[in-house]
């Protein structure tokens, strides 16, 4: 199993706030890796400073051992890190094909586009429906569906989904869950999740985060154990607690 | 948040203050004293204009509209009443009545959007002004082209009178600028020049607050205008042009130092000094015929490297630690 | 009545310049988020390039391309000199680009004086024929056919094309472009060198429209042009098309009464619909 990424002691900093102190893990190839962690832990700030967008104070980014290290995020995404942003992650004035060959390269490849759009239609038969409407028009989770088809297409390497399942209805949640699962195996994803029970689903490995830094990282069946850890760094056991008060 | 430190500019205030109320004592008048009257008007005309550019944050690129509405209205004041005493008063009184309804007009179509606006609609505006002032339906007040010439009141005869009248309305200018920017409305505009959707979010009416700005500004810069008209007994179609006026006072206030007040000073000693100096020059073409082609280099080259200015950078080099590092212009989206 | 018509169409081949120049302007805007004041200094270069070439070489069509390629040359060197260093501080882009305009504005009178030159409508071009009691110049149809031509070239780029598909999506959100692989700073310069060049040709075209070319030039078109994209709202294509004819017709027809009102009379005009739609016809609403 060898590591795709690896972050490495990372720390950023917005305007005079050190948003991150010090996050390293890496993330092994074909595994879904869950980073875990509160809302303000640093999770977005993590990938927003892999994918070049920020620039970070001190600490390295390396993607099969080759450093990112001031890279612009456009060749990050060529060689091969596709990121699925968490809130405007499609363009809503487009129509769905054309946000999805924005992701292919230019019509030099034309048949191996046209392959991949097969592909994604036979993936996601929502899209299909809606193929020529403007990406406004899709329901949020059709959004986040046509938004994971975006980078797919591509062809990368890893990816890097920033909490996809915000603002879903559980159906939803369920079917990006069965998305994420046929990804499994196949792909290597870096996840950030707020929903435990997605997290736990399709996760193989964990990364928790608190306050600007990792404190722990492991096999996902580790965490499933750790209650300790669920409860500091997640608030997990006392949200199940209330929920138990009759 | 302090701008120059009190020590400092108490004694830079202090040397020069005395300097120009001493100069035509020591010096005599003639061809400085009516430099230096130039030079004064424009001061306070730059500083008019930093407390939009400095402490707001918006960019006017048609400031002359004030500037030559100031100086004709007082003009045809004094043309029209002989120079009578009667019509300075009701020229400089109708100017500032004049300016607050411009203002108030400009910033009402301009500054509900964005920032990006206000600069395109007053540099249209001024140009209106501009045609306006040399058109041939106006010619019976303006004198179109030719300019027109007229006489002040008997007490301002004398170079010595209107040297210190020009002087003391300077004086007078900063003192107020001063103390409206450092006002809580200035702290105001100082919040809305750093970050403009914080000013927002805390419920701060922002472009009432920004057309304040404009109106003490434009009154300010008319006044200038009337003062400078006064001391050339003379105006013509030149006080609206855009880059004779408008962008002149942008350099001034650029090359002196954006969100000083007391840079604009410099500046207009600098480029009304030099201008001055060239148009008497004949030597170096290139030179003295295209002093604006490298006062806009300076200037282009200050606001990519140097963006605090001439001042600024002084200060800042002098030691000073509470100098604010970071540029001085706003940093948001227009 | 064949003054009306007259006037109508003169307002439409003038309408035509105007949106060359517009057009630039507000693409750049779309995308960039700049004002370019800058542009006027670009229709400038152009048509004292376009002037120059002709009277050297009689080549009309070189005339053409070299005040294109003057704009776009400029544009350039303003996007990547100076522009791309001081990205993310629009107020600082801003003051940068009218620097340029007054540097470069000075700068050509050094070689070309502040005084008029005039510019000769080519041969080929210069016919006129009547119509009952209306002129049609040959030259303004010609004008009005670039305008046109430009129009279609550009909803091709926009609509038919990888570039224009990037253009579409950059103006949508320039970070999420990067996600998808593509380096924007680079459409951004090509964006800029577009609408650069849309001004050389402008200028080119100007020349001999209006018979001379002066250093005032570049400035009086360049506020034609800021009312037009005020007028129609920033950022919207069709936006300036309607601005650029609504101008043009208003300076034409007051122009033939009052010369010397038509700038109050675009002013006007913009001040009318900015008071009943402060964003503009077409423009987006945007809190300050």
């Amino acid at each position: 199993m060898e590591n795709l990424l690896e972050v490495d002691s990372l720390a950023t900093d917005i305007g005079q706030f050190h948003i991150l102190t010090g996050v390293s893990f890496t993330v092994p190839e074909q595994q879904i890796t869950v980073l875990l962690g509160r809302n303000g832990a640093g999770k977005t700030t993590t990938l927003r400073t892999m994918m070049g967008y920020l620039p970070p104070r001190s600490g390295q980014v390396r993607l099969r051992g080759e450093s990112l290290q001031s890279v612009p995020t456009w060749q990050i995404v060529r060689k091969g890190v596709g990121y699925v942003p968490e809130d405007a992650n499609i363009f809503a004035n487009l129509s769905v094909a054309e946000n999805l060959s924005l992701s292919l390269p230019g019509r030099h490849h034309r048949n191996s586009s046209n392959l991949a759009l097969t592909q994604v239609q036979e993936q996601f038969p929502d899209l299909r429906e809606h193929w020529q409407k403007p990406a406004g028009v899709l329901s949020g989770g059709q959004r986040q569906m046509l938004a994971i088809a975006c980078v797919l297409v591509g062809g990368p390497a890893v990816m890097l989904i920033d909490e996809p399942s915000k603002g879903l209805s559980p159906l939803f949640v369920e079917r990006l869950g069965d998305v994420l699962l046929t990804l499994q195996g196949s792909t290597t994803i870096l996840l950030v999740e707020q929903n435990f029970y997605l997290a736990s689903r399709v996760g193989q490995q964990y990364v928790l985060m608190d306050d600007g830094k990792t404190v722990a990282a492991g096999p996902m069946h580790e965490l499933l154990a750790a209650l300790d850890l669920q409860q500091r760094y997640l608030g997990i056991r006392i949200l199940s607690e209330e929920m138990n008060i009759p | 948040m302090k701008t120059i430190p009190i020590r400092l500019r108490h004694i830079m205030l202090g040397l020069f203050s005395s300097l120009a109320l001493l100069w035509p004592l020591l010096f005599g008048t003639g061809g400085t004293t009516a430099t230096l009257e130039q030079v004064f008007a424009f001061a306070a005309f730059a500083m008019s204009y930093d407390l939009l550019i400095g402490y707001t944050g918006i960019i006017s690129f048609g400031h002359a509209m004030f500037f030559g509405t100031g100086a004709y209205v007082v003009a045809i004041a004094l043309a029209r009443g002989n120079g009578h005493t009667m019509s300075f008063l009701f020229g400089f009184g109708l100017a500032v009545v004049g300016a607050v309804v411009l203002s108030l007009l400009v910033a009402f179509i301009s500054l509900r959007i964005r920032n990006a606006y206000f600069a395109m609609i007053t540099l249209a505006v001024g140009q209106v002004f501009a045609v306006m002032a040399g058109s041939q339906g106006l010619r019976q007040w303006t004198h179109g082209n030719d300019g027109l010439t007229f006489s002040v009141p008997n007490w301002l005869n004398g170079d010595l009178t209107l040297y210190y009248l020009c002087l003391f309305f300077l004086f007078l200018t900063a003192v107020f600028l001063t103390r409206f920017v450092a006002s809580p409305v200035g702290q105001v505009l100082r919040g809305i020049r750093e970050n403009e959707s914080r000013a927002v979010g805390l419920g701060l009416g922002v472009v009432q607050f920004k057309t304040l700005a404009f109106v003490v500004s434009g009154v300010t810069a008319t006044l200038a205008g009337g003062v400078y008209a006064l001391a050339q007994s003379f105006v013509s179609t030149g006080v609206y042009d855009v880059s004779g006026i408008s962008l002149n006072v942008l350099l001034m206030v650029v090359i002196g130092g954006v969100g000083t007040l007391y840079g604009g000073v410099l500046g207009a000693a600098v480029l009304v000094g030099v201008q001055n100096l060239f148009s008497n020059w004949s030597g170096w073409p290139i030179l003295t015929q295209h002093e604006m082609l490298w006062f806009g280099i300076l200037y282009i080259l200050i606001v990519r490297f140097l963006p605090q200015g001439i001042l600024g950078s002084v200060v800042a080099r002098g030691g000073v630690v509470s100098w604010r590092a970071l540029p001085r212009f706003k940093k948001s989206q227009t | 009545m064949s003054v009306v018509v007259t006037l109508i169409f003169n307002g439409l081949a003038n309408g035509a310049l105007y949106f060359l120049m517009s057009a630039g302007l507000t693409l750049i805007f779309g995308l960039l988020r700049v004002i370019n004041f800058a542009h006027g200094v670009f229709y400038l270069w152009g048509a004292y390039a376009g002037v120059f070439l002709y009277n050297e070489f009689h080549n009309f069509l070189l005339a053409i391309l070299g005040g294109v390629i003057t704009g776009a040359a400029l544009g350039l060197l303003t996007e990547r000199g100076l522009m791309a260093k001081v990205y993310q501080d629009p107020t600082r882009q801003l003051l940068l680009t009218m620097g340029v305009l007054l540097v470069l504005t000075e700068l050509l009178k050094i070689p070309f004086g502040r005084d008029p030159a005039g510019a000769t409508i080519p041969s080929m071009l210069a016919k006129s024929w009547l119509l009952g009691h209306f002129v049609l110049v040959e030259y303004q149809v010609f004008t009005l056919g670039m305008g046109i031509l430009v129009y279609v070239g550009l909803l091709l780029l926009l609509h038919r094309t990888r570039l224009g598909l990037v253009i579409r999506a950059g103006v949508a959100n320039p970070d999420l472009v990067l996600a998808r692989g593509v380096p924007i700073r680079r459409i951004f310069t090509a964006m800029f060198m577009l609408g650069a060049g849309l001004a050389g040709l402008a200028g080119a075209l100007a020349g001999p429209y209006y018979g001379s070319v002066t250093p005032d030039m570049g400035m009086n078109m360049q506020l034609n042009a800021f009312i037009i994209v005020v007028l129609g709202g920033l950022g919207s294509l069709n936006g300036s098309v309607l601005g650029s004819l609504l101008i043009g017709v208003a300076t034409a027809v007051v122009g033939y009464y009052a010369p010397s009102l038509a700038v109050l009379a675009a002013v006007l005009v913009m001040a009318m619909v900015l008071v009943v739609r402060p964003a503009g016809l077409f423009g987006e609403k945007e809190v300050a």
